[in-house]
């Protein structure tokens, strides 16, 4: 028994070490990035990362926990509206905006999750597809405070610092690197939670929460929790997006938003944060290079979309799963 | 009524067999006691406290424990990640959320332990999707005793098993501590014989006999039933 | 007093179009278990094509029947290349996503085909004018939109309670697997039941034009109440369909009205009640 779990430690910490070096590569990329590339290149880099915290915070709802919600740009929006309110009342100041938008969206959260929590499965899908369509309409109608269907604009990028030693990201690079260090908070933050205890109640929950009520978990507080960790992550990628285009528009509480995170979901593998994160990549990229060819990218998206539904649902991380089994398989068939 | 108007006392430590046939509402009375479904009328009590409104996550935590007639796992998920959420929840550990779950050693010495008592130790690191019925049966057990409840409530915990699983089975059930209060479901009499103090025998939902194993062999009214069953 | 009666027939009349959509998904749920996300865009579609008959061939009354037909087509044949390929307890998930797929398609190609702006299909002649009711002047067409949602309650009332193809439906909503156990042909019937409810939105579609115009957004507008109509009702009751649209057709109606900034926030503060104190809707099946 003692052998059995030496053996363990020991796999675990060679892969934990390749795992570190391949990490450590990709960091090093990222930072000499901007200086390697165009400046439109460089926007691209930033809107995937941006998508990436978002789909990875759909992952931990959805992927994790198993509460399919179609309605996750209800938070995301939110967060773009809290941030350009902010920035265009008060402050531009990270140390102000980034509060506002954690602890609004945070309470967003716990209301629409009280509701939201209470429904099973099929309800639970639709509840949040009309929260997310009720902000939406809010948005487009409230125009004294909203800008209505114009959304907000002008909103300028952000600063951090207090007093005489503030700082303004007011370059692309400098943004990027702003974005960059959100994306790796996010990613080390998420995966924490996600290889945690509480994290592996998730997972329970989302295989068989009958179970897990059997063997003593409060799921609905675990459910609770993971909708607001889900909503406040969205809100600071839609937030950090308003900062970028300097605008938050309605489009970010709408249902082709949180379709396209969606299917930035399945595209990439649910359950595996990794997955949301190429999938970002993919479905940001994509659309790039097809508008080049055809306005009917949103069509493609969607077949795209459907492909992977009906024949790789479990995205490419799947795919790559699929691809290293068969690898395995024939190696030990040779030996 | 699935379950009429049944009175049933149990002493603590004691380990009550509940029989029938088919249909009697044994599987329905569990989920009274465990809280899967609420009664129209009466109450339950647990060490004279009255437990009847609370739902099921709270008597869990109480120490009523259990077992499911049909596997109940988390089938996508290893053996040890099975018994993980379950010994995690009894440590206090499941609202951890900032270190990994393999840097709690306890944790993971307890999951290997339970894993070995139960024979799984071979299969930790398998889908508990892939376990033989009977290794299934196993983790069934495993998950309930990882609760180390007071009472142990075993929805036919040999069901389907070969006799050399049964006799494993029966053995590991036997060497429980005795300060678990067991209550079995099962059809099997040779194991209702060698592992009750008491049975209780319900039919169409009520109980037609009550008492120590000897009583029960000669009731009347229990051989009716099953044989005029047969 | 008029605004009131005006309002209240307003209502009734949306009520009823609600009701043509929420059967449909109903009826599409409780038997295949799949949430329908592209109904709207069927309405939508419906809607369209009936714009393209009037304005091709001049004839409403025509439209009212092809577009349907046409779109239940297209719905036997998404059943029967796709959506079948989905079946199996584990892949409700994918069946729902599959259906939001679709719904992001029609919205592009119905945007492309017919245009961003939004268009308006005149009611028939026969229905057009107004007459008095109690003390003002309603168009006729809608009050006949109000009777046509009431045969038609009734009359999915009696399909379903009376005739055999109603009994192996609710039979199917209640255990599908039986159902199939006893020889009947489950497949069929899944895509009978697909393009009838998709029938039923395109026949919304029609029906609704001459009130809600046809634009893009339009269908998930109309998505986002049915839904909520169902939830509020009961998934997978006709019941439910019924009085779900009714109650969430007079809250968006009065609240247009009265709170338009605010009405779809009525509309989820209403929904958000009705589940509090009923978990599974007005007169859904407890557990389900």
């Amino acid at each position: 028994m003692a052998a059995i779990t030496s053996r363990l430690a020991r796999a675990r910490v060679r892969l934990a070490r390749r795992r570190t070096w391949w990490l450590a590569g990709l960091v090093l990329v990222a930072l000499v990035y901007p200086y390697v590339v165009r400046p439109y290149q460089l926007s691209l880099a930033i809107e995937v990362l941006i998508f990436a915290i978002f789909a990875m915070s759909l992952d931990i709802l959805l992927g994790y926990t198993g509460l399919v919600s179609f309605g996750h740009a209800a938070f995301f929006g939110l967060g773009a509206y809290l941030v350009a309110y902010t920035t265009l009342g008060v402050t531009n100041n990270l140390l102000v905006t980034l509060p506002v938008v954690v602890a609004g969206t945070a309470l967003a959260a716990l209301v629409a999750g009280f509701f939201a929590i209470r429904t099973s499965g099929i309800y639970f899908l639709m509840v949040t597809l009309a929260f997310a369509q009720m902000l939406f309409s809010i948005a487009i109608r409230w125009s004294s405070v909203t800008g209505g269907s114009d959304g907000l604009s002008g909103v300028a990028r952000p600063a951090i610092g207090l007093g005489p030693l503030s700082y303004t990201f007011d370059s692309r690079t400098s943004f990027y690197y702003l974005v960059l260090a959100f994306f790796i908070f996010s990613w080390w933050f998420l995966r924490r939670v996600v290889d945690s205890p509480f994290g592996w109640a998730l997972r329970g929950i989302r295989e068989n929460e009958q179970r897990m009520l059997a063997l003593g978990y409060n799921t609905f507080r675990y459910k609770m929790a993971a909708f607001v960790i889900a909503g406040v992550f969205a809100g600071v990628a839609g937030m950090l997006l308003t900062q970028f285009f300097r605008h938050a528009a309605p489009e970010n509480l709408y249902w082709t938003t949180s379709g396209q995170v969606m299917i930035m979901l399945i595209v990439g593998g649910t359950g595996t944060l990794t997955g949301p994160v190429l999938g970002a990549a993919v479905i940001r990229l994509l659309p790039n290079y097809l508008s080049t060819y055809t306005d009917r990218w949103q069509t493609v998206l969607g077949l795209t979309f459907i492909l992977f539904v009906l024949f790789a649902p479990r995205g490419i991380m799947g795919l790559w799963e699929r691809f290293r089994q068969r690898g395995e398989n024939r190696e030990h068939s040779a030996d | 009524m699935a379950v009429n108007n049944v009175s049933i006392a149990v002493e603590a430590g004691e380990r009550r067999a509940i029989i029938g046939p088919n249909g009697a509402g044994k599987t329905t009375f569990f989920n009274l006691l465990s809280g899967e479904l609420r009664p129209l009328s009466g109450h339950i009590f647990l060490d004279e406290r009255e437990i009847t409104p609370l739902p099921p996550h709270q008597r869990a935590r109480l120490g009523i424990g259990r077992t499911f007639q049909r596997n109940n796992l988390f089938l996508g998920l290893t053996v040890y990640e099975n018994i993980q959420l379950a010994v995690q929840q009894r440590l206090g550990l499941a609202s951890r959320w900032l270190r990994p779950a393999r840097t709690f050693e306890d944790l993971d010495r307890e999951v290997v332990g339970l894993a070995t008592t139960l024979g799984l130790e071979g299969r930790l690191f398998e889908p508990a999707g892939s376990l033989s019925y009977g290794e299934q049966r196993q983790l069934e057990i495993a998950l309930a005793l990882a609760m180390r409840p007071r009472v142990l409530l075993l929805d036919e915990p040999t069901a389907g098993m070969s006799p050399a699983e049964t006799a494993k089975m029966v053995q590991m059930i036997a060497g429980l501590p005795r300060d678990v209060t067991l209550l079995i479901i099962e059809h099997d009499m040779d194991v209702v014989f060698s592992l009750a103090d008491r049975i209780t025998v319900l039919h169409y939902g009520q109980v037609i006999a009550d008492g120590v194993p000897e009583e029960v062999k000669g009731n009347p009214k229990v051989l009716e039933v099953y044989l005029g069953e047969a | 007093m008029e605004t009131l009666i005006i309002q209240l027939l307003n209502g009734l009349v949306f009520s009823m179009l609600l009701f043509t959509m929420a059967a449909g998904l109903s009826l599409i749920f409780g038997q295949m278990d799949v949430i329908n996300l592209a109904h709207g865009s069927f309405y939508l579609l419906g809607g369209y094509i009936g714009l393209t008959m009037v304005r091709r061939l001049g004839s409403f009354w025509l439209a009212l029947v092809v577009a349907p037909l046409v779109v239940g087509a297209l719905g036997l044949a998404l059943e029967y290349f796709f959506l079948r390929r989905l079946y199996g307890r584990h892949r409700h998930l994918d069946q729902v996503l599959f259906t939001f797929g679709l719904a992001l398609i029609a919205a592009d190609l119905i945007r492309w085909n017919w245009g961003a702006y939004v268009e308006s299909v005149p009611p028939p002649e026969l229905l057009s004018g107004q007459i008095p009711v109690f003390t003002v002047q309603f168009p006729v067409y809608r009050l006949s939109l109000i009777a046509v949602g009431v045969t038609l309650a009734l009359g999915l009332g009696l399909l379903l309670e009376r005739t055999r193809i109603g009994a192996i439906i609710r039979a199917g909503v209640a255990d599908a697997e039986m159902v199939s156990a006893l020889g009947i042909d489950i497949h069929k019937v899944f895509a009978g039941v697909f393009a009838l409810g998709v029938a039923l939105a395109a026949l919304a579609g029609v029906l609704g034009a001459p009130v809600l115009n046809l634009y893009p957004g339009l269908d998930f507008e109309i998505l986002i109440l049915t839904l909520v109509v169902v939830v509020v009702g009961g998934l997978g009751t006709l019941r439910g369909a019924f009085f779900g649209s009714l109650l969430i057709g007079m809250a968006d109606t009065f609240g247009k009205a009265f709170l338009p900034e605010f009405a779809l926030f009525l509309i989820f503060a209403v929904m958000a009640v009705v589940l509090l104190l009923r978990p599974s809707g007005l007169f859904g099946l407890e557990g389900t």
